[in-house]
């Protein structure tokens, strides 16, 4: 009973007072310190440190071993060995500036491969940064778990910004990259237009109606020269004389218009057979177009039994 | 004659797709967060309780004996995901080993943070929850 009463006394009541105070220290403390106030009260208070804390010179310890091993990939031009390295180290470890080392790695090798999938996996790496250094600015990170310095941070976070960045530009290049390459073939068609087929094929076309327009002409012609001995001939007069000076005018217009539109068409043909086979000469075709193109052109005037017959290939 | 069982199938094919369609989009709108809280629980009978954080009495009770595990995806963008005030991966995360209990949640994308609170995870069991971004 002696020491209940003792323990409430005056003595018990400093306890209870003392107790109090350092509730109090404890409970304003963090938001003192948060405040960035240098007060004596933090003293007060005993940090807890948990088992499997650790400190920001310790995550530095850690850290400098693997940078150490990367950046001598880096040198030796193991990039992809490097980036592997550091995505291991920073998944295992959570730290930030594993992660900005990793996004360092996967830009390089974006910008060696011209590889987008490797550009966002840097920016992935930057944003991942991001994350773990803002939370450690946030009230509920854990205080004993600390991968860098409160100084390190705005410093850390501009790295990150400017890895998005680099890795952001460098996507728009990349794509602009791939996307100047693939509306090249567009103009392919146009090629084939102007590989002169068409004015080869428009040629023959047109060497064919004049050859035919020049046999015709010929024959009216010869039939002219017939229709005008007949009509030299003093025993031919009278109706007789009219019908072959008829026939005789007709053969001359058969000649006329033979000849004037066989020649035209034939020149014209001829011309643009040489212009077309000129172009293809000319035009990238590529060597299979061009194997068929010297196999299937050809033209031939070829004997049959009623004559000469013009043949050919296209 | 021939043609009618192949006129059935493709019309039994049809209906089929036509029941399914809806059945898949209504599942895809479960898995959607809608949470004013901006995070769902979808599955371990876990209970959130937002913008909350534990308390040492709560850290004490933490058991690691009859640990659950935690899963997290993120609807509709990227974030990484911390637990306890450590960071244990970036979104979707799944099979994280936590404490029985009330832990602290927490998931962030650069300065935005996405939820943050309690989440009171029973023993033993296989948490699974859904994060809304933006």
């Amino acid at each position: 009973m002696r020491r209940l009463r003792s323990r409430s006394g005056p003595a018990g009541l400093r306890g209870a007072a003392a107790t109090v105070a350092l509730s109090l220290a404890s409970f304003t403390a963090p938001a003192i310190a948060w405040g960035s106030v240098t007060t004596p009260l933090p003293l007060l208070v005993k940090k807890r440190k948990s088992k499997d804390g650790l400190t920001a010179e310790q995550a530095a310890d850690r850290r400098m071993p693997l940078q150490e091993q990367g950046r001598q990939m880096v040198e030796a031009g193991e990039i992809p060995a490097a980036a592997i390295l550091y995505d291991g180290a920073a998944d295992t470890h959570g730290d930030p500036i594993l992660y900005l080392d990793a996004g360092n790695a996967h830009i390089m090798l974006a910008t060696e491969q011209r590889d987008i999938a490797e550009a966002e996996t840097a920016k992935l790496r930057a944003q991942t940064a991001q994350d773990i250094l803002y939370f450690h600015l946030d009230e509920r990170s854990d205080p004993d778990y600390r991968l860098v310095t409160d100084g390190e941070i705005s410093g850390l976070l501009m790295r990150a910004g400017q890895l998005i960045e680099a890795a952001d530009a460098l996507i728009a290049a990349i794509e602009s990259e791939q996307v100047a390459p693939a509306s090249e073939p567009a103009p392919a068609p146009d090629e084939k237009k102007t590989n002169g087929r068409g004015m080869r094929l428009a040629g023959a076309g047109l060497t064919g109606l004049g050859v035919a327009g020049l046999a015709v002409g010929v024959t009216g012609l010869v039939l002219g020269g017939v229709h005008q001995s007949s009509a030299d001939d003093p025993a031919v007069y009278g109706n007789a004389f009219d019908e072959v000076d008829a026939k005789g005018r007709r053969s001359n217009v058969m000649a006329i218009v033979g000849l004037a539109v066989g020649g035209v068409a034939l020149a014209t043909g001829v011309t643009l057979i040489i212009v077309g086979k000129r172009r293809r000469a000319t035009a990238d075709a590529s060597p299979v177009d061009e194997a068929s193109d010297d196999e299937d052109f050809s033209m031939a005037l070829v004997p049959t039994g009623r004559g000469l017959a013009l043949t050919g290939r296209f | 004659m021939s043609r009618l069982p192949l006129f059935a199938l493709v019309l039994g094919l049809g209906f089929a797709v036509g029941v399914s369609t809806p059945g898949a989009a209504s599942a895809a709108a479960a898995a959607a967060c809608d949470d004013e809280s901006g995070l769902c629980v979808d599955s371990g009978d876990a209970k959130y309780s937002d913008g909350k954080q534990s308390t040492s009495k709560d850290r004490k009770k933490r058991s690691k004996k009859t640990a659950g595990t935690l899963s997290v995806s993120i609807d509709g963008g990227r974030g990484s995901v911390f637990v306890n005030g450590r960071f244990v991966g970036t979104a979707p995360v799944s099979g994280v080993e936590v404490p029985s209990g009330n832990n602290d949640i927490h998931v962030r994308d650069g300065e935005t943070v996405l939820a943050t609170g309690v989440l009171q995870v029973p023993k033993s069991a296989d948490v699974s929850v859904t994060v809304r971004h933006g």
